[in-house]
């Protein structure tokens, strides 16, 4: 007896099942279709296999990518147009592609961004790349994700970088390499992960950019100072329409035992109102000093020559004032320039003057302590003025004090006619300083300048010309101390030459208020090393080393600050305002916009990218990149979706904050913006810009 | 008025579906795919929110009616594998309808759940993504050895030597690794490179996820000519309160896992939850089943719609991310909202579909629909991806056969997908397939 394999019924020694009429002699196995299913498996596999990977990756351009092209793998080549990005964190390195359709970013995760790093393949701006990879595309913003290092060539910008002159490099070399030599003229740090040096030669000057943060994969920057003269191998980009030069290794900055001139030496008899604008080096010898809050004017002469020298009061904080008297010698190196017909040289850092013969020393002593010896060397001394006796070069005045008599020698081309009636009036008593010398068997003492004088008492009658103030405190003079030059200005941060100078009277450290100041009017200089927002105006973070305090302008100030864009993280800030207290805090409150004065701009412009992915917890300072996704109003503001490829995050704009976004009108979707702010936790995270200038359209 | 319009776009997308999902083997995503390949004015003439919205619909009705055709014309998606074996019971226990309703009960108690916990889905959600993330390649990894290791011999214990025995019982343990491993492959070729034009790059997992899922069976219906014995329509259900409840903890725990998990599909997370509550009534492991469908498919869209997480879950979401990216808290609370309406709705529309399939089961030719639903399926493919998609296809469909052929888990296929994100995730992939030449 047996069974129908087909219906399970009892069908005897039959050949054909009687119930279903099935055969049942031959029959195959289901296992051999198993078999064959999987033979047909694997040879449909393996010829997919064979095709898929003899198949040329298709070339395609940046918008020719769309949601359709999604987890496409693709080739693209392009120009790489700025910075890579590094997460250590996640081992990512992101960057962007460029052709001549669009823009595209691309990233490298763990083993495939290890590969670039090692094999010296990170790529920096201007190098032509061609790189394969797998399309991800998210709210329409496409990227690449590279999943393998070989498949990225790379030609390097800097490969054969011409030599260029700085003052020839211009917007239109954007992305080309270049190679530099010049003198190194400032070191700064804007924010970390950049450093930027200004180098200088004979043809301008430009910033070179180092991201200092991708230093461990592309190797440090050799160890200089101002000064130094160095060669730089980089690629020309572009900070707000400001060519600069971003050096992509390390060892493409070397430093040269040549020192690069970038000032021709020029006799002052040679300077002309021609050369404005140009760098020379000049020699001459300090004849005049006359110190002020604005700046301070030494006169450098040379025969009959004459030249200004102008120095702001930055730059005179930090040269040896002492030296820099008549008398000295010095060298100056600056640009020549012309101020209501004067010729001016404008030294920009403490190494462009140069003290080459230190002015004589000037010794204090009482009048009845002059004698002949002293012929020729400069005297301090001070006394009472008794009646001038004009003639037709100048003036000659008794000065006496109880230990003798003296003749006061003014020369009218030292001392103007007028000058002397404000300051020489008979029964002042003053305090001088000149060059003894003798005449008919009289000594004089000659002051070179009116900065030689200070009235100490003034005399009580009326003179028909106004009498300079009284200084209240009397100085002692000591016999054989040098006299210390007169009004000195307080130091503050690096000049700013281009730009008009801000007062430097009454600057004071930072650290130096408390709250006994409140209520008082102080003028103070710092870094702005924070931003932030509130509901009426925006809070600045001063930072001049000696201390940090909260600079507060109202909304209906903040308007009227004068380049205000500038007033950004990293901008050097000079502020005349009433101390105030806040919540226990000191706080600086300006009377008016004006009182704020931007000595170097700062911006949130280059501080890095993150992912949006990236992103976890409240209170970071963070910037990312993206495309609107969508525009939505509320109460107080808008909100901002911006998606980046990795995710997708709303930015708040207050009202006060999205008034001062450049542009504002056009950020709908479908704009790619760039946006610094902090992060927040609001039904979800967010991201709030502090300052309108920190929303960007790009 | 807004909020109604993008509630009513989402009832239309459930209506829509209602229809779509009658057929058998077409996944709602193919149908997805296609209508936004061949349709971009779709995107256009609507605003983002009603697309997000007509496509959640979409979804639900899907989640919840495609129960008809798994059950009554056995073609189960990869989700709903689970269901046919104790629900194919059923039918040919003449309770088909009985289970249709029970697992759209299963569904509607998963959509409950979705809209009692979407409070506590934003925090939990970003909480568990900065946990989970750093862990996912492991966590994978293990679900798939878990996969692998838990199959295990249906024959081998009977036959007439040892080397017999062993050869039977590895047989079949022998071919569902083997299906893993050639799915695996295929997804391999398929992620890395371009076997589909690169218009339509978006779903090159199209081809295979039909080949491997969708036209196995229909062969499989077609070969072996089933036969269905005349539906009987029952006004209770057979199930006691404290089953539902149990069936549909276990469904939606799986559904959630598989939502919130990458690469984790439906019918791992069932898997998993199916082990993890070690359930043995059919009844429960029906509602189980249903609850997770929609746990699974809706659950994973909803998260799409969670206010700046961009989690993206699932192939719609991924296919959507593509174009949109819902952001703020009040669509994610409207996409709620709609899951409620058009979960009960779906719902309403179960009960009248599966009383006439029950009706008319026994009139339609299986040979007939098999035919048919073939044809739609290599059209598909064909429409969407070319002569590359059917190339593809073709493996995919000899894969997907073998757990037929040898009696294993047909969710060993999932490989396609499971194996090329875990060599990621693990960060060989890349070398892998490099060693396949395939970069």
């Amino acid at each position: 007896m047996s069974t129908c394999p087909s219906c399970g019924r009892e069908v005897g020694s039959s050949a054909v099942c009687p119930h279903c009429g099935a055969d049942l002699k031959r029959r195959m196995q289901i296992r051999t279709f198993g078999i064959l299913a999987i033979v047909v498996a694997v040879l449909s596999l393996a010829v997919l296999i064979f095709f898929a990977t003899r198949s040329p990756v298709p070339q395609v351009k940046v918008n020719q990518i769309g949601p359709n092209s999604n987890y496409a793998y693709v080739q693209i080549a392009g120009v790489v147009p700025r910075g890579p990005n590094y997460n250590a964190a996640s081992q990512s390195l992101t960057f962007y592609v460029r052709d001549d359709t669009g823009e595209i970013m691309a990233v490298a995760f763990r083993d495939q961004a290890q590969a670039l790093i090692q094999t010296d393949r990170v790529p920096a701006p201007g190098d032509r790349i061609s790189l394969q990879g797998a399309l991800r595309v998210r709210a329409g913003m496409p990227s690449l994700t590279i999943e393998s290092a070989d498949k990225v060539q790379l030609v390097r910008a800097t490969g054969d970088a011409p030599a260029r002159a700085i003052g020839a490099i211009t917007l239109t070399a954007d992305l080309q390499g270049v190679t530099v030599r010049g003198s190194v003229r400032a070191i700064r740090e804007p924010y970390e992960g950049l450093r930027l040096i200004t180098l200088r030669d004979a043809t301008g000057a430009i910033d070179i950019a180092i991201p200092t943060d991708l230093e461990t994969l592309v190797g440090a920057t050799p160890f200089i100072t101002v000064g130094d003269s160095i060669k730089v191998v980089g690629v020309v980009t572009l900070f707000e329409h400001t060519p600069q030069i971003t050096v992509q290794h390390g060892a493409d900055m070397t430093p040269l035992q040549e020192p690069v001139a970038f000032a021709k030496f020029t006799p002052l008899s040679d300077v002309t109102e021609a050369q404005a604008g140009q760098w020379v080096r000049v020699q001459g010898e300090v004849t005049q000093a006359t110190p002020g809050d604005k700046n301070t004017r030494l006169t450098l002469s040379k025969g009959e020559q004459q030249l200004t020298v102008l120095i702001w009061p930055d730059l005179w904080a930090t040269l040896p004032r002492a030296d820099l008297q008549p008398g000295a010698e010095i060298g100056v190196v600056g640009p020549i320039d012309v101020f209501r017909g004067e010729l001016e040289i404008v030294p920009e850092i403490p190494a462009d003057v140069a003290v080459i013969t230190r002015p004589p020393t000037v010794v204090a002593k009482p009048i009845g302590a002059i004698t002949p010896a002293d012929v020729k060397s400069i005297v301090a001394t001070q006394g009472t003025i008794a009646e001038a006796h004009p003639f037709s070069q100048g003036a000659r005045y008794q000065l006496s004090d109880p230990s003798g008599v003296i003749t006061l020698l003014i020369w009218n081309d030292a001392i103007d006619t007028e000058q002397q009636k404000t300051l020489l009036s008979a029964g002042a008593s003053i305090s001088v300083t000149g060059e003894i010398d003798e005449y008919n068997g009289q000594l004089e003492i000659a002051p070179r300048s009116a900065a030689d004088i200070v009235v100490l008492t003034a005399v009580a009658t009326p003179t028909p010309t106004a009498a300079p103030a009284p200084v209240t405190a009397e100085p002692t003079i000591t016999p054989t101390s040098p006299i210390a030059p007169t009004k000195a200005p307080a130091a503050t941060g690096a000049p700013k030459p281009t730009a008009a100078p801000a007062t430097a009277a009454n600057v004071v450290p930072i650290g130096a208020l408390s709250k006994d100041n409140v209520g008082q009017t102080f003028t103070v200089r710092g870094k702005v090393v924070d931003a932030s927002s509130f509901s009426v105006g925006f809070n600045f973070l001063l930072d001049d080393g000696s201390g940090k305090i909260l600079l507060t302008i109202f909304d209906d100030d903040y308007q009227f600050v004068p380049n205000r864009a500038g007033l950004n993280l990293g901008a050097e800030a000079q502020v005349t305002a009433k101390v105030a207290e806040f919540k226990g805090v000191l706080e600086l409150q300006p009377k008016a916009g004006r009182d704020v004065q931007i000595l170097t701009p700062g911006s949130s412009a280059n501080i890095p990218v993150t992912a949006i992915n990236r992103l976890g917890k409240p209170g970071e300072r963070v910037a990312i990149e993206g495309t609107i996704t969508d525009v939505k109003g509320f109460s107080a503001g808008t909100s901002l979706y911006v998606d980046d490829g990795t995710g997708n995050l709303r930015v708040t704009l207050f009202s006060n904050v999205l008034a001062y976004v450049p542009n504002a009108d056009s950020l709908k979707p479908g704009v790619k913006v760039r946006v610094f702010g902090k992060t927040d936790f609001f039904g979800g995270l967010q991201l709030v810009p502090q300052l309108g200038y920190d929303v960007t359209l790009q | 008025m807004d909020l109604i319009s993008l509630i009513f776009m989402a009832v239309i997308g459930a209506l829509i579906s209602s229809v779509l999902a009658l057929i058998p083997a077409l996944h709602v995503y193919n149908i997805i795919m296609l209508a936004m390949l061949l349709a971009s004015g779709l995107a256009r003439s609507l605003t983002s929110d009603q697309l997000a919205m007509l496509l959640l619909g979409m979804m639900i009705g899907y989640a919840m009616l495609s129960v008809i055709p798994s059950i009554y014309l056995a073609a189960p998606d990869e989700a709903s594998a689970f269901i046919v074996l104790p629900a194919q019971k059923w039918l040919l226990e003449r309770r088909g309808f009985e289970a249709a309703i029970l697992t759209g009960i299963g569904s509607l108690c998963g959509a409950g759940v979705l809209v009692a916990l979407s409070p506590f889905f934003i925090e939990a959600a970003r909480t568990l993504q900065i946990i989970l993330s750093p862990h996912l390649g492991w966590i994978l990894l293990t679900i798939i050895i878990f996969m692998l290791m838990s199959e295990w011999p249906k024959s081998g214990d009977r036959g007439p030597s040892n080397w017999a025995r062993f050869r039977a019982a590895w047989a079949q343990l022998g071919a569902g690794l083997l299906t893993f491993f050639l799915s695996g492959v295929l997804g391999l070729a398929l992620m890395y490179r371009n076997i589909v034009p690169v218009s339509s790059a978006f779903v090159n997992l199209l081809p295979a996820f039909i080949g491997l899922f969708a036209i196995p069976p229909v062969l499989s219906n077609l070969i072996m000519g089933v036969r269905v014995p005349p539906q009987y329509v029952s006004r209770s259900i057979d199930v006691s309160p404290s089953l539902l409840m149990r069936g549909a903890f276990a469904g939606t725990l799986g559904g959630l896992f598989a939502a919130f998990f990458p690469v984790v599909t439906g019918g791992v997370g069932a898997f998993l939850a199916g082990h993890a509550t070690a359930q043995r009534d059919e009844r429960s492991f029906i509602v189980s089943q249903g609850a997770a469908k929609m746990v699974y498919y809706v659950g994973a869209f909803l998260l799409f719609f969670l206010p700046g997480l961009h989690l993206m879950r699932g192939g719609l979401a991924s296919l959507l991310g593509a174009l949109v990216t819902p952001s703020t808290p009040e669509l994610y609370y409207t996409a709620v909202a709609a899951i409620g309406i058009a979960g009960v709705a779906s719902f309403v529309l179960l009960i009248p579909y599966s009383w006439l399939a029950a009706r008319f089961i026994t009139r339609i030719d299986y040979r007939v629909v098999n035919i048919g639903t073939l044809i739609v399926l290599v059209a598909l493919i064909a429409l969407t991806t070319g002569p590359g998609g059917l190339l593809a296809a073709l493996p995919a469909t000899a894969i997907g056969l073998i757990p037929s052929l040898f009696g294993s888990r047909r969710l060993n296929c999932l490989g396609v997908i499971l194996l090329p994100m875990t060599l990621n995730m693990a960060g060989v992939g890349p070398d892998i397939a490099k060693m396949l030449g395939l970069i």
